[in-house]
């Protein structure tokens, strides 16, 4: 039997970082950046713009080694629809990065799950990224790219098949790259006891109850209080509807300062690691 | 002995002779494959033996197969015309194309007034129904369906119905190399596997190949009486052998680097027809997979020719509706070879040839 008296784990962080729209998910990313991960983000929220403003205003010199791609899908209103103007690419161009990091006449950071522990491979977020699957199936069946029936019609069956098996890519023991998943939240009824749930919002009812398996690590990101009071934070301890979790439960501090919290989680997770130590490819 | 279930070498050479997919050399060695040889072989050797090599099938008509047929002529005729014809003058090629296909001219005698028809040997003078005059003339016959459901008015709705729901369709043809749009496309390629007569090929026919948006895909058209809601329906296309080889040639065949095979999927009732697509992807290691573990299966081949024998794989004879052949193998061994040629019938099948792949 192995010793595990000196266990420290080597495994990449895989976290679930869940928080309403404006609780600072984004925002929040530049504390890794500080500690000197090399962060790189799928961007299907089209708001990148904060995280790059927190980075130019407080570790500028770390801006060159930041690589974003926004994956969004063009879309025109027809009669108050949000319909596709042309093909809906978004997704799939997503899924390309994730498996290689080539952007047409720009950067190649070569496979995600090839990078290493000093990287971190965020999708930010889970529910845009949802929906821009659920966008790709809809256009393929001639509906024009639009969510009507809702995100949890018939046709939503194929994207959360598709988003599941992304998120076994993120997942896997294949993968080696610290992976955020950031993703809004939705109240849903629990199937065994009937009590709502703040589960991850994405397509289909099947998904979110599921989402959170695909993770070892759940966290929040909430703003407690009010007015000048108001503190913005990052949670690790199951609270009301909202289930959260860490692989090392003992050592977690109950919450971080959002300014921090991310670097401060990833250091208490990876009992210490310091990325930058080693070099590693990029 | 059963001659059937333990051929002689000469038994199996005169039953593959002249057939282009089999090796004249090695009795019973398949040296040709395509999907629908080697589906069976994957399922059940004893019925890839009934199906491929011994060439029987079930003597009902295969309705599946020539409503299948009827619409992959429509969509063909479809994707060619629309290049340089309006929508519907392109729907009104595709079903003219297809309305000759599913019937035939035939000579009746034919009532003048009410169109009633009878065999060209008819004695009577006049028409037992009307009591007009009958004239000899050649009649269009079309195509009369066993099934209720696929009908050659039901084949025509569907692909009228297809082609108006998906008339903006983001789907564009990829145009080949030779300038041909990639619609009905043969393959064929060398393994380089050596057997023991020669190297194995592998080739086929593949509906269309597309782009959506930057990426390639291959379409393939399929028609079901089943709902097509996904979860339901698409799930059994991954893994599927005919999807991972249309995904595999076409890149090792044609060049053509596709994500997949995007499944165009028509459900067919009595009073209408609906449409989903999904999509059955296959990644670089996926498809090494497949090509490993089909020559693998070739290979195991090789085992059940120089033994002439093809085992059951008794475990799946009631799976998926029940194996076409489970009659067979129901009956004692003496007594197969009888009820095989008084239920089944033979055809001749080459697709290698026929097609001149």
């Amino acid at each position: 039997m192995p010793d595990i008296s000196h266990y420290q784990s080597t495994q990449p962080v895989k976290a679930l970082y869940l928080g309403d729209s404006g609780a600072g998910k984004t925002g929040s990313l530049v504390s890794l950046i500080k500690a000197g991960y090399r962060v790189r983000v799928i961007d299907f929220d089209n708001g990148i713009g904060t995280l790059i403003h927190y980075i130019l205003k407080e570790c500028p010199e770390r801006a060159n080694d930041f690589f974003y791609y926004t994956a969004t899908d063009k879309l025109r209103n027809v009669n108050g629809r949000a319909l596709l103007q042309g093909p809906a690419t978004a997704f799939t161009r997503a899924l390309q990065m994730m498996t290689h990091w080539k952007v047409p006449d720009g950067e190649d950071l070569g496979p995600p799950s090839e990078w290493g522990r000093d990287h971190v491979l965020v999708i930010d977020s889970l529910t845009h990224c949802s929906h821009a699957a659920h966008r790709l199936d809809s256009s393929l069946n001639g509906e024009g790219g639009a969510l009507e029936n809702g995100p949890h019609g018939s046709i939503a069956g194929q994207a959360q098949t598709r988003v599941e098996a992304m998120l076994g890519l993120l997942y896997s023991a294949e993968f080696k790259t610290n992976v955020i998943v950031t993703a809004h939240i939705r109240l849903i009824e629990g199937e065994i006891d009937g009590a709502r749930k703040g589960l991850p919002m994405c397509v289909g009812s099947k998904l979110p109850p599921v989402v959170g398996t695909y993770f070892n690590n759940a966290i929040l990101a909430k703003t407690v209080g009010s007015g000048e009071s108001a503190r913005h934070v990052i949670k690790t301890v199951s609270e009301g509807i909202i289930e959260l979790k860490t692989e090392t439960p003992l050592d977690m501090p109950k919450e971080f300062p959002l300014s921090t919290g991310l670097a401060d989680f990833f250091k208490v997770v990876t009992g210490g690691y310091e990325p930058g130590k080693k070099e590693e490819a990029a | 002995m059963n001659l059937l279930d333990n051929p002689s070498p000469e038994f199996l050479l005169e039953q593959t002779a002249g057939s282009s997919m089999f090796s004249s050399a090695v009795p019973g060695l398949q040296t040709a494959w395509n999907s629908s040889s080697l589906t069976p072989l994957k399922i059940c050797p004893r019925r890839y033996y009934y199906q491929i090599v011994l060439g029987y099938q079930p003597s009902r008509e295969n309705v599946h197969l020539i409503f299948g047929t009827l619409l992959h002529l429509g969509h063909e005729q479809y994707a060619k015309h629309i290049i340089d014809h309006p929508h519907e003058e392109a729907i009104t090629i595709a079903v003219e194309k297809v309305l000759h296909a599913a019937g035939a001219r035939k000579k009746t005698k034919t009532c003048t007034s009410c169109m009633a028809t009878y065999p060209p040997d008819f004695i009577e003078e006049k028409c037992p129904e009307c009591h007009g005059g009958l004239e000899l003339l050649k009649t269009w016959k079309p195509w009369r369906s066993e099934d209720e459901y696929k009908t050659l008015p039901n084949a025509i709705r569907t692909l009228v119905w297809y082609f108006e729901k998906f008339r903006d369709d983001w789907l564009k043809t990829i145009e080949l190399s030779d300038g041909s749009l990639a619609v009905e496309i043969d393959f064929k390629f060398d393994t380089g596997e050596p057997g023991p007569d020669g190297t194995y090929l592998i080739f086929g026919r593949m509906d269309r190949a597309a782009y959506y948006g930057e990426d390639k895909y291959i379409i393939d058209i399929k028609s079901t009486k089943s709902s097509v809601d996904y979860g339901d329906y698409f799930e059994r296309y991954s893994p599927d052998n005919q999807m991972s080889m249309y995904s595999f040639a076409a890149n090792v065949a044609h060049n053509i680097p596709v994500r997949g095979v995007l499944i165009d999927a028509s459900q067919v009732t009595v009073n209408f027809s609906r449409f989903r697509r999904g999509m059955a992807l296959r990644d670089h290691n996926q498809l090494e997979e497949w090509y490993a573990d089909t020559i693998q299966a070739i290979r195991r081949n090789e085992d059940h020719v120089e033994a002439r024998h093809w085992p059951m794989n008794d475990a799946v004879c009631s799976l998926w509706g029940g194996c076409p052949y489970r009659s067979v193998c129901s009956k004692s061994p003496a007594v197969r070879e009888m009820y095989l040629k008084s239920n089944y019938i033979k055809r001749d099948y080459d697709p290698l040839k026929a097609r001149d792949i």
